[in-house]
């Protein structure tokens, strides 16, 4: 119970949808609990609109829950206000997409810089020595002034996971990571999420469909209609 | 960490501005364009203004003694009442209609001439008439002057076309015609003119010369004679003026000046504006008309600015769900737009304030004739640039940025991260 960096406690969750003039409400989540220890390497599963990736919203404080409590490093932040989450986001979560979601207009280095400045936690040359040696470790030494359009889909999807752990967060949460991505360069995106969580014990939270990444991960958590089937811990 | 805060903000503004160039360009060529009008219209503005003030100053007095005795309080009268014993009734003074005239001139024209500040001192008498030359006459006003103190007020002397000052001085029955009512008569230099005076009587005088303005109401209708021939028109016996033209050495005494003499002789005296009150006003509405038309200029080019910023907005829409999920707040997102917009501003208002000024002078350049029934005449526009106009058209550039920025930044710093990445 100490050790849990994640705590999510009866959360419910509707989605409220406008057809027209009626309002038809959907219940994604009607009532899940579970813990994230820290240190864990977990991959949520699950058929298409079974909620994995609403659920990893709430945990990552970009979307709040109709009711119950979702705990980050024992602070309930489905009670923060929005600037609040905004801070607690830039300092303790990463986040990965399916999708790069790099700032176009931005290199890869100042992409990686970004987290590190929005909030000023980090002076410019700092913000530049850490994204250069998070680039370093992901293979991108010789892509550091290279714009996203210039780089190929698995180098932009290594600069967003650098971008992501740019201000060491307590949990790096990805959704979809590999979905867009070809096998080889998925390959290289698991490894790197398997090295990081052996390594530095990165808390990770990786929504995925792909069953071989799953098993890959310490532990499984999959998700059927919006409640937890099954919960298999692989180590 | 201000610092880096800026930094950080006009960084993304500076890329997402130059991530669309050529709007971006469009956009602050609009805005170049309201403040180039803007410029431009108080150059003309201004010009205008001054160069009526020049011309008024140039050809009447910046004070004129006039021949009207300052009074008290009207005493009102108590009567009785025809109708009551009980009542009475007030009334107030009837003023009979009296002569309007300055006596003995000669005493206030050594008075104000030794108050230091005066530059100029020129009584004179003003009758109306007609005049006549073959076959065609025209009514007008003429001044009846000392043409060596009148010369010292304005520039007459500089105005002269044909004949000089000098040679009215010396022709007793001389006559100095405006431009215009020369034309419209048809007489010129030494032909010999009728005129026909208030009192019935006959004249004829040699044409002495001719002047010109700028005024065309004066041109048209105006004409110079030898005070003592106008006294005699006007029945007036030689220590008797209708009203004293004043010439200051500088413009901010006129007012003091004015209260002063009018206090040392008794008499009203009326300074250049307040004599030329009508005219002025009438042009200052003219301007202020002028300027709100301006002002819908850089409301259409605060358009243009919204209508970028909304454009960004909705194609950064994604970059800016990663940014507020990365952490950046609320404030520093309406920052980035709400600096887009001033970029904007900044930008169009430098270009369009040097543009505006190569405009203004290129106008004051360019040759124009005025139509003959021009209020003001010359040979350019007149047009002034002040500093002051560059920093209003520059403040307002901003004004209209910051109004046309805030509700798309209020907008895309509002957007919910979840609604636009899980799309």
């Amino acid at each position: 119970m100490e050790d849990a960096l994640i705590r999510l406690r009866n959360v419910k969750k509707e989605l409220a949808i406008r057809n027209g003039g009626e309002e038809i409400v959907t219940t994604i989540l009607p009532d899940i609990s579970f813990d994230i220890t820290r240190g864990e390497f977990t991959a949520i599963t699950g058929p298409s609109g079974s909620g994995k990736t609403t659920l990893l919203y709430l945990m990552g404080g970009l979307d709040k829950p109709n009711s119950g409590s979702v705990f980050l490093d024992n602070e309930e932040i489905s009670a923060m206000t929005e600037e609040e989450l905004a801070e607690m986001r830039n300092a303790k979560l990463g986040f990965v997409y399916q999708f790069h979601f790099l700032l176009p207009e931005f290199t890869a280095v100042e992409n990686v810089m970004m987290p590190m400045l929005a909030r000023g936690r980090a002076g410019v040359n700092e913000a530049r020595r850490r994204a250069v040696e998070l680039l370093s470790e992901m293979g991108l030494a010789d892509k550091l002034n290279n714009k996203p359009n210039q780089l190929s889909g698995g180098q932009q999807q290594r600069v967003a996971v650098a971008r992501a752990l740019a201000n060491h967060p307590m949990v790096l949460l990805a959704d979809e990571p590999t979905g867009n991505l070809d096998s080889k360069s998925a390959e290289v995106i698991y490894r790197l999420f398997a090295r990081l969580n052996e390594e530095t014990g990165q808390t990770i939270v990786v929504v995925t469909h792909d069953e071989h990444f799953a098993s890959e991960t310490g532990r499984i958590l999959h998700i059927l209609d919006g409640q937890l089937d099954s919960d298999r811990k692989l180590r | 960490m201000m610092f880096l805060k800026a930094r950080f903000i006009l960084g993304i503004a500076l890329r997402h501005l130059t991530g669309k160039r050529r709007q971006t360009a469009l956009v602050i060529a609009g805005v170049a364009v309201g403040s180039m009008v803007m410029i431009l219209t108080f150059g003309l503005a201004e010009g205008v203004m001054t160069d009526i003030k020049n011309k008024i100053i140039d050809i009447s007095p910046l004070i004129t003694v006039k021949g009207e005795k300052i009074r008290g309080k009207q005493r009102l009268l108590m009567t009785s009442s025809p109708y009551s014993k009980n009542h009475f009734e007030i009334v107030s003074r009837i003023v009979p209609d009296e002569k309007k005239e300055v006596k003995p001139y000669t005493e206030v024209v050594s008075l104000v001439d030794a108050l230091p500040g005066i530059d100029a001192v020129s009584p004179f008498v003003a009758t109306r008439g007609v005049l006549r030359y073959s076959t065609l006459s025209r009514p007008c006003i003429v001044k009846g002057v000392i043409p060596e103190r009148e010369a010292r007020i304005g520039k007459l002397g500089q105005n002269i076309r044909t004949g000089s000052l000098n040679e009215l001085s010396y022709t007793k029955n001389g006559i100095l015609l405006g431009i215009g009512l020369a034309g419209k008569i048809g007489a010129g230099y030494h032909d010999l003119v009728r005129f026909t005076g208030e009192n019935g009587k006959v004249y004829d005088l040699v044409v002495a010369g001719t002047f010109a303005s700028g005024f065309g109401a004066v041109d048209d209708n105006n004409a110079f004679i030898n005070l003592r021939l106008a006294q005699t028109i006007s029945g007036f016996s030689e220590n008797v003026v209708s009203a004293i033209g004043i010439h200051t050495e500088s413009l901010e005494d006129v007012n003091p000046l004015s209260r002063e003499i009018s206090r040392l002789t008794g008499y009203k005296t009326e300074t250049w504006e307040e004599a030329n009150a009508n005219l002025l006003s009438l042009f200052e509405r003219n301007n202020n008309i002028t300027f709100f038309l301006v002002i819908f200029v850089f409301v259409v080019a605060g358009f243009g600015i919204a209508n970028v910023l909304i454009t960004i907005v909705l194609q950064k829409q994604r970059d800016i769900a990663v940014m507020k999920s990365m952490g950046v707040s609320i404030g520093t997102l309406e920052l980035v737009f709400l600096a887009e917009g001033m970029i904007l501003g900044i930008a169009g208002a430098v270009i369009g304030g040097v543009a505006g000024h190569y405009l203004t002078n290129l106008i004051s350049a360019l040759p124009v004739s005025y139509g003959p029934s021009a209020v003001v005449r010359g040979d350019h526009i007149v047009t002034v640039q002040k500093p002051v106009f560059y920093v209003l058209t520059t403040l307002f550039a901003i004004l209209v940025s910051a109004v046309s920025g805030y509700g798309p930044a209020r907008r895309a710093a509002r957007l919910k991260p979840v609604d636009i990445l899980r799309a």
